[in-house]
Formats: C-alpha cells, sequence, structure tokens
C-alpha cells in the first residue's frame, strides 16, 4: 500500500518552462458535454433563419 | 401532482433535442478540434468554470453565425481565436468597469527575476489547474494572454502577434517578461493557502 508521500513523490513534476505547464494543465481541462449541447440547441434554433429560404420553400414566396 | 404531467413532455423534448453531428456534421469536426483550447483560454482568462463554459458556447455560436464571413486568409485556429479573445476582452471590460481593482506595477516583473528562472516545480499535480489559475490571475491580461496563446503549440510569433495587433518583435519581447512574472507569481501559490476565487487584474 502506497503511503501519502510516496504518491506526492510519483506526482512531483517539473516543468522547464511556462508553455510546458500550461500545456500539461491545458490537456487535463475537459469541455463539459453541456456546452456542445447547448449549442447544438442554439444552432438548432438559429438554422432555419440562416438558411433563409425554408418558408420560400415551404409556402412558394 | 404537477410533475407527473409534466414529465413526458420533457422526455419528448429530451429525446426530440438535435446533436451537433446531426445539424452540421462539418462544424462538429470543427468544433471537437478547437473547442478544448478555446475553453481552455476562456477558462484561463476568466477564472471561472461557469462563465469560461458560457463563454465557450457563446465563442462558437458566433463563428456559426460569421462561416459565411470565413475568407481563409487566416487559419480555422486563429479564426476562432480572434473571435474568442474579443469575447473575452468584452467581458472583462464590462466586468472592470463594474469593479475597481489595484493594478501592481509590471516593473516589479521585470527587476526581480534573474535570467535563468528555475524550472516550475509542482508536487500535486491536481492542485496545478488551480495555482496556474491563481498566478495567471495576477498578471496584467496582455501577459495572460499571450502566454495562452503561446503555449497552444500551434500558433507562430507572426500569428500571435496579428492576433493581439502588435509586431513580432513585441510579442516576443513581452512574452519575455510575461514569463518571468508568471514564474513570480506561480511559485508565491506554493506556500500560500488554497483560495476560492481569483484575484484578478482589470483590463488595462
Amino acid at each position: 500500500m502506497e503511503t501519502a508521500e510516496a504518491v506526492q513523490k510519483q506526482e512531483a513534476r517539473e516543468f522547464a518552462n511556462v508553455e510546458e505547464m500550461l500545456r500539461e494543465d491545458a490537456a487535463h481541462v475537459e469541455v463539459p458535454e453541456t456546452v456542445k449541447t447547448r449549442l447544438a440547441d442554439s444552432i438548432s434554433q438559429e438554422m432555419p433563419a440562416k438558411s433563409g429560404s425554408w418558408w420560400k420553400k415551404l409556402f412558394g414566396g | 401532482m404537477a410533475n407527473e404531467v409534466s414529465e413526458p413532455v420533457l422526455e419528448q423534448e429530451r429525446t426530440a433535442r438535435p446533436t451537433l453531428e446531426s445539424l452540421s456534421p462539418e462544424f462538429a469536426k470543427f468544433f471537437e478540434e478547437h473547442s478544448r483550447q478555446i475553453f481552455y483560454l476562456c477558462l484561463r482568462m476568466l477564472g471561472d468554470q461557469t462563465k469560461a463554459e458560457d463563454a465557450t458556447h457563446d465563442v462558437f455560436l458566433k463563428a456559426w453565425r460569421k462561416l459565411e464571413s470565413f475568407r481563409g486568409e487566416a487559419s480555422w485556429r486563429t479564426w476562432i481565436y480572434r473571435i474568442a479573445i474579443n469575447h473575452c476582452r468584452n467581458l472583462q471590460q464590462a466586468w472592470a468597469e463594474r469593479n475597481i481593482h489595484t493594478a501592481a506595477d509590471d516593473s516589479v516583473f521585470q527587476n526581480t527575476v534573474s535570467e535563468g528562472a528555475s524550472p516550475l516545480r509542482v508536487l500535486e499535480m491536481k492542485e496545478l489547474g488551480e495555482r496556474i489559475d491563481r498566478a495567471l490571475g495576477r498578471l496584467t491580461p496582455e501577459y495572460r494572454l499571450l502566454l495562452l496563446l503561446v503555449s497552444d503549440g500551434e500558433l507562430s510569433y507572426e500569428q500571435i502577434a496579428g492576433l493581439t495587433e502588435q509586431t513580432a518583435d513585441a510579442v516576443r519581447g513581452k512574452l519575455h517578461r510575461a514569463r518571468k512574472a508568471f514564474g513570480i507569481e506561480f511559485q508565491k501559490t506554493e506556500t500560500e493557502p488554497a483560495v476560492k476565487g481569483r484575484e484578478r487584474k482589470s483590463v488595462s
């Protein structure tokens, strides 16, 4: 069984520069699935307006 | 009673929800390719998970609305970054107008660290994000942005210069000072107790 100290040692890490550290940080960040779901909802509400011609097709305008 | 009546409607709404893939496979691919970096930029620029989620949603929605205006002069990456940077700046500007912050003198950073800054050491990886957030939050918004952009790894100095409206030489000089400033602030976070929320520098 690993002690808390051993775990801490395993997790210790040195970064050569800021960029390397930020890249490591970014790699552990996940975009919440709700962002994508909300985006799909928002886009679906705009799609008829964006395509512009759905109502023309429907009503022959 | 009210729950019993509304439940079937909610279930119907849930199952009828469109996915990004079903709406536009191309845009879904675009989202998959760039959303992590955009979310990360928003998260570290704004210092708040919920605000970063909202901002990421808004940035991609703006991108969707502006798709037709993309002329291919920039890469998709720089194009979406530009939208995100403007969005975050607008949010920060609005917050700055409502809050008063004390801006530290940048010369402090320039004069207190030697050229050969020591490597950045982290004992607890699980605390990395929180410490980075605190350190970044104490930098000027410009330094913060430059560090985040250069850490992407896909942007050249010229592209970063274009995104931040300055010369590549100016970017190099500022990045040099930003790295030193970050090093100082990050080291301070090692001995500080963890705090909720971020001390922030306002828009300059």
